[in-house]
């Protein structure tokens, strides 16, 4: 039930965490879509490391981009300019998409040692449990001897 | 005029693109994408509604274009589905590296708690024991009462050493007694050593019983000041140990600081110490090599000043005495040279050798110096 709940927040605040990025970090006003679009491009391809996931949504964001270009219908313009801006968009998330993907496995691997140490220190603890329990036993027999006056074990020189 | 009537009627072509955004629309992608980004699904739904709109008015041209834009649409939210989705992945772990670490903060935590109550209690014992008076023995033969002084006077040296750090720690009242009688002791163990040299006739009558008990004394009374100093000073967090979940008890800390820097410590019940050879050349001097060294255990123990440090010489026979006692004044001085001041030194003989004497390279083996880093608490 607990899991279930923690997976329902999880989800609602992960669809809240994309939806505030995406929207903290678009333009304030899209007053044009052709200068957002060639924004969001612009800042998408000076990441090499995205170079190959992004350059479909890169390529089709730009051939829309030129096709809009040369469209002289108002309309149809505009729509091909939203298009393009959709592409861009797309090369941008995809990249925001790999870099939490990225984010999770590192968590989940710093998950997996940190599981392995938490057995490890399981055992130390029934280790250390069984020390303390060993040395009360001797320190009881030895106040036994203590108290009868006999020598201490192992004590023959 | 029929042909121009003709070309009126006929409806207009359905674009290509249009039948995709239908097959896309049924696919798995698009679902999952409808239940993660249904914003996004909702409105690449729209532009295929327009462009449907466009078809039914006569305009191919804008349908095409509008399907197009719902293909990108219904490809976005599939990609911000995938980033939803990464996200509460990323999230949950996030929560789950938090509850793990906590757990495991807790287990270290009660794994520290119960080896210290561990090492108290197997020191109570040690203590215990080496107050038990010793089985009585019978009249041994000079091999057997020569083996015997040995053992005292090895045991009457770490007794010494032991008072000699709980001195060191604060504890000069406490051991003033227990060295005092030590002294006695090796007086008498020095003149039992002289008379089997001599006729044979030298004996130390309950050296060993005076020796156990004198050590440990001095056990119980640098352990009592180690108790008294971790109650008044739990292990804090520091520099050293900031990413750590738990502080690492000090002498633990020394330990893993002097291994690292290429030393061998070793941890025993003065606290953590270090074996030192080859520091000075033939004719006395402290080589550069052996200088390096000590600047390398200064800054150690600069970084530590709540141990205190002592340095012992343990010389393979009695001859080495002057030689030994030179060596430690000069490495009292380049310590001092350091700028530090708690510090010690003692000269301990022949009597803790590592190696029987008769043995091959026992000479070099047991010549040796050993700086040891009292350790204030447990």
């Amino acid at each position: 039930m607990q899991k279930q709940i923690l997976a329902s927040a999880c989800t609602l605040l992960g669809l809240l965490t994309v939806w505030s990025t995406v929207r903290a970090q678009a333009p304030a006003v899209a007053s044009n879509p052709v200068e957002e679009a060639r924004a969001i491009l612009q800042a998408v391809e000076a990441d090499d490391s995205a170079r190959e996931l992004v350059s479909r949504a890169v390529n089709q964001a730009h051939v829309t981009l030129d096709q809009a270009a040369h469209t002289t219908a108002p309309e149809q313009r505009a729509t091909l300019d939203l298009t393009a801006l959709e592409w861009a968009e797309i090369a941008r998330d995809l990249k925001r998409a790999r870099d939490a993907e990225q984010a999770s496995d590192r968590l989940e691997q710093s998950l997996s040692a940190l599981q392995t140490e938490l057995v490890r220190t399981r055992a130390s603890v029934e280790q250390a449990l069984a020390r303390v329990g060993r040395a009360r036993q001797e320190l009881l027999d030895l106040e036994r001897n203590k108290a009868g006056g006999s020598a201490a074990p192992g004590a023959q020189r | 005029m029929l042909v121009i009537c003709c070309a009126a009627c006929t409806p207009t072509p359905r674009p290509a693109s249009l039948d995709k955004v239908a097959e896309v629309r049924t696919s798995p992608a698009t679902r999952e994408a409808e239940a993660w980004a249904p914003q996004a699904h909702a409105h690449a739904l729209e532009l295929e509604r327009r462009s449907q709109q466009a078809l039914a008015a006569g305009d191919a041209a804008g349908a095409a274009l509008l399907a197009d834009g719902a293909l990108a649409a219904h490809e976005h939210a599939w990609v911000l589905a995938r980033l939803a989705r990464a996200e509460r992945r990323r999230l949950s772990a996030e929560a789950e590296l938090t509850e793990q670490q906590r757990a495991l903060a807790e287990l270290q935590a009660q794994e520290q708690r119960l080896s210290a109550e561990a090492a108290d209690l197997e020191l109570r014992a040690r203590v215990l024991k080496n107050a038990l008076p010793l089985a009585a023995h019978d009249t041994a033969g000079p091999e057997r009462s020569e083996a015997r002084r040995k053992a005292a006077a090895a045991l009457s040296t770490q007794g010494r050493l032991l008072c000699v750090a709980a001195r060191l720690l604060g504890e000069a009242d406490a051991v003033k007694e227990p060295l005092a009688r030590l002294d006695e002791l090796d007086r008498e163990l020095d003149s039992a050593a002289a008379g089997a040299r001599g006729a044979g006739a030298g004996k130390a009558p309950k050296a060993l019983e005076t020796a156990t008990e004198l050590r440990g004394q001095c056990l119980r009374v640098i352990s009592e000041a180690r108790r008294r100093h971790s109650r008044s000073n739990p292990p804090r967090p520091d520099a050293a140990t900031a990413g750590a979940l738990l502080p690492a008890v000090p002498a633990d800390q020394v330990l893993a600081e002097l291994s690292a820097a290429g030393q061998s410590p070793a941890r025993d019940e003065r606290g953590v110490s270090v074996v030192l050879r080859d520091l000075f050349a033939a004719n006395g001097s402290l080589t550069e090599a052996g200088r390096t060294q000590l600047q390398q255990l200064g800054a150690t123990a600069k970084a530590h000043p709540e141990f205190p440090l002592l340095l012992v010489g343990h010389t393979a026979s009695p001859d080495a005495q002057p030689a030994m006692d030179r060596q430690l004044a000069s490495l009292g001085s380049e310590l001092a040279s350091l700028g530090l001041e708690r510090f010690s030194t003692h000269d301990a003989g022949p009597r803790q050798p590592l190696l029987p004497p008769q043995l091959p390279r026992a000479r070099e083996r047991n010549q040796r110096i050993e700086l040891v880093f009292v350790a204030p608490g447990l």
